[in-house]
């Protein structure tokens, strides 16, 4: 028994590693099979406990919100070691009962058509593939949540979470991030803003939040808090505060 | 003093004339930009992308300028598209808070489509004309039609010469009073005499224009060997390329003039200085010409102008500074020996001088600046109003034209549908802090 107490120790030590540096990773899951209940006793004082009350205080302290986007500045960790901003997708309804309403409509109009007008049966077949593709060409792949990791001494996580529960992750290197630039794109329809990051040696930038183009109030603070950890000063010369 | 204080007005330049493209057109709107920098209001350009040149760019003195990526589809024009240009147009009026909108030239589309949805939105809208078209062609015709519906609503017209104003109202309809004449100008800064005038016997003349039919350069082949004839002291120097150069040199075979007149081919504008201080006389030959910078460019570098006398080039120079001739080659031939008599009564810096109080960018702004306020005091007008107007422009083509004001009207309000004005965010003025300039002096 004591023997198996043992043994338990290096694996607890192991997983408070990887949390502490790969917070995107933690989740309810890997906690719960990391540390048993019956182990808590077991664990010791000091960083430890500090690290696990930390983790457990979902303390959030910033946030804007639009009609479209809210902006969450997440500081459940210290902002020296993680800072995670988080940008989050306000569903709109109105499109979503448009789009669903309007495909119903297009195959109620068939299906009327094919029993009462004795039209041929292909039609309620093509107008079911054209609700299928009006619904993925107007609702696309949804996105829910971009967010952007920052960890000084390592790098930079740009993660996006699809409604579908998919994630897609892109890390880019501390040394590797020139700088952190704000650009204002044009398109032959519309403007818009953009952050991103120059990268060394690569002839593109990375985009943050390249789907969800947030509005620029809160592009801003994502900006700051990239040009501190990248130790690059905030060229305020260009745009008033 | 019981007038208002003076507002700052927020314009928006639109034209597909502009920047890394070079004329006359591309001059007036970055100059009279930067001088209405200067006094105080904010200035943003909406041009067609250029090459690779797409996006946003800032110029001099935080000018902003919308490279929009639509192509050029002709002579450096977009296709007009109609409806094709609103939503951008929308998006950037609302994001930089525009208050009036500035077209500039007849044959830009993304102006006319400019200020056409413009009038929709309720904003004030100013034109700029800086050519003269004729009545009688096709392409005439048609253009003087585009332009009657496109000025039809304009609150204010600025056209760049009393014959340029003439020509304006009389195609497209509007009322002269709301036409304002406001010359070019020149900036005499970079058009100044040389030190020293090239001396000798020999006279020099100099022609720089593009060599095509409307320029003149059929003339060109016949007044030269006249005066080569005439003048044995006389030599040409001519810059500028066109298809009509093929008739030149032929003209320099027959005539065996090889010495004696110079072809430089296209002149870059930075080289153009350098080639006027190397004569006596300029000369330009133009068929059609609302107002001619090249004569300013000239008169400031101290030369005496030899022109012939059409369209608004009789407003442009005091009589000692110009001879007028008749378009005809007999005519030019005896203006040019009657400048060479005056040569020597000619002081270059004099003229300079003069040059430098007739013509400054400034003055041109300020007097914009009024237009821009008579603008702004404008009432508005409903759709219906409008409508009314466009209804008087022909018996066909006034319904027409309403249709499709009212087709934009509609339109635009699907655009507030889709995308509400609350949602566009505007943008921050661009301010350059101290620490900027302290930056730039440690770099440099």
């Amino acid at each position: 028994m004591k023997g198996g107490r043992l043994w338990w120790r290096p694996r607890l030590q192991w997983h408070v590693y990887m949390m502490e540096f790969w917070p995107s990773a933690v989740d309810n899951t890997v906690w719960g099979l990391a540390v048993p209940r019956g182990c808590l006793e077991l664990i010791t004082m000091g960083a430890s406990i500090r690290k696990m009350m930390l983790f457990f205080s979902r303390m959030v302290i910033f946030s804007i919100s639009n009609a479209r986007y809210t902006y969450v500045h997440d500081q459940k960790y210290p902002s020296e070691d993680v800072d995670i901003h988080h940008v989050v997708s306000r569903r709109s309804n109105a499109k979503y009962l448009f789009v669903h309403a309007s495909a119903l409509l297009v195959l109620a109009c068939a299906l009327y058509l094919y029993v009462l007008k004795e039209k041929a049966i292909s039609l309620v077949y093509y107008s079911l593939l054209f609700d299928i593709f009006l619904v993925n060409l107007l609702l696309g792949k949804p996105v829910k949540k971009e967010s952007v990791v920052i960890m000084p001494a390592f790098g930079v996580q740009l993660e996006t979470h699809y409604v579908s529960g998919k994630v897609i992750r892109y890390f880019v290197p501390i040394d590797k991030i020139l700088k952190p630039v704000l650009i204002e794109c044009v398109t032959p329809v519309t403007c818009y803003w953009t952050l991103s990051l120059i990268i060394r040696g690569e002839s593109e930038m990375v985009l943050v939040f390249k789907n969800l183009r947030p509005p620029v109030k809160m592009l801003a603070y994502v900006w700051k808090a990239l040009c501190a950890a990248t130790d690059s000063k905030e060229e305020t010369c260009t745009h008033a505060e | 003093m019981g007038d208002s204080p003076p507002q700052k007005h927020r314009i928006l330049m639109v034209s597909d004339f502009y920047y890394p493209n070079f004329g006359g057109v591309e001059n007036h709107a970055y100059y009279l930009s930067q001088c209405l920098l200067k006094l105080g209001h904010k200035v943003v350009v909406v041009t067609h992308a250029y090459g690779n040149r797409s996006g946003v760019r800032y110029m001099t003195g935080s000018l902003k300028v919308y490279y929009v990526p639509w192509r050029p589809f002709c002579n450096q024009s977009t296709f007009p598209t109609l409806y094709g240009i609103l939503p951008i147009i929308r998006t950037i009026l609302i994001r930089e808070r525009i208050t009036v909108v500035h077209g500039h030239q007849t044959f830009s589309t993304l102006c006319h489509d400019a200020l056409l949805h413009a009038r929709i939105m309720g904003y004030k809208v100013v034109f700029t004309d800086h050519s003269l078209h004729g009545f009688g062609d096709v392409g005439s015709i048609h253009m003087n039609k585009v332009m009657q519906f496109t000025l039809a609503d304009v609150s204010q017209a600025i056209c760049v010469s009393h014959t340029s104003k003439e020509n304006t109202v009389l195609r497209s309809g509007l009322a002269p009073e709301k036409v304002f004449v406001i010359p070019n100008a020149v900036d005499t800064a970079m058009f100044k005499p040389a030190l020293e005038r090239p001396g000798g016997l020999e006279i020099v003349v100099v022609v720089i224009s593009r060599l095509v039919y409307r320029k003149g350069a059929d003339l060109l082949v016949e007044v030269i060997p006249e005066v080569c004839r005439l003048h044995p002291n006389v030599r040409f120097i001519i810059g500028g390329d066109g298809p009509k150069r093929v008739r030149l040199e032929e003209m320099r075979e027959k005539h065996s003039l090889f010495d004696r007149v110079e072809l430089l081919g296209a002149v870059p504008h930075a080289q153009v200085r350098s080639v006027l201080i190397s004569g006596h006389i300029f000369l330009t030959c133009s068929l059609t010409e609302a107002f001619c910078m090249a004569i300013l460019e000239a008169a400031s570098c101290g030369l005496l102008t030899v022109s012939t006398r059409v369209g608004g080039v009789p407003e442009v120079l005091p009589d000692d500074m110009i001879v007028l001739a008749e378009p005809d080659p007999g005519d030019i031939v005896q203006a040019i020996q009657k400048a060479i008599y005056m040569l020597p009564e000619i002081d270059p810096q004099v003229m300079h001088n003069r040059m430098r109080e007739l013509y400054n960018w400034r003055d041109v702004a300020k007097r914009t600046e009024i237009v821009y306020d008579r603008a702004s005091k404008c009432p508005n007008q409903s759709l219906l109003e409008s409508l009314s107007r466009y209804l008087s422009c022909g018996a066909w083509a006034g319904k027409l034209f309403s249709l499709v004001m009212i087709l934009g009207f509609l339109f635009w309000h699907l655009l507030e549908l889709w995308q509400p004005a609350d949602d566009i965010e505007e943008v921050p003025d661009v301010i350059f802090s101290h620490n900027c300039d302290e930056e730039m002096l440690q770099k440099s």
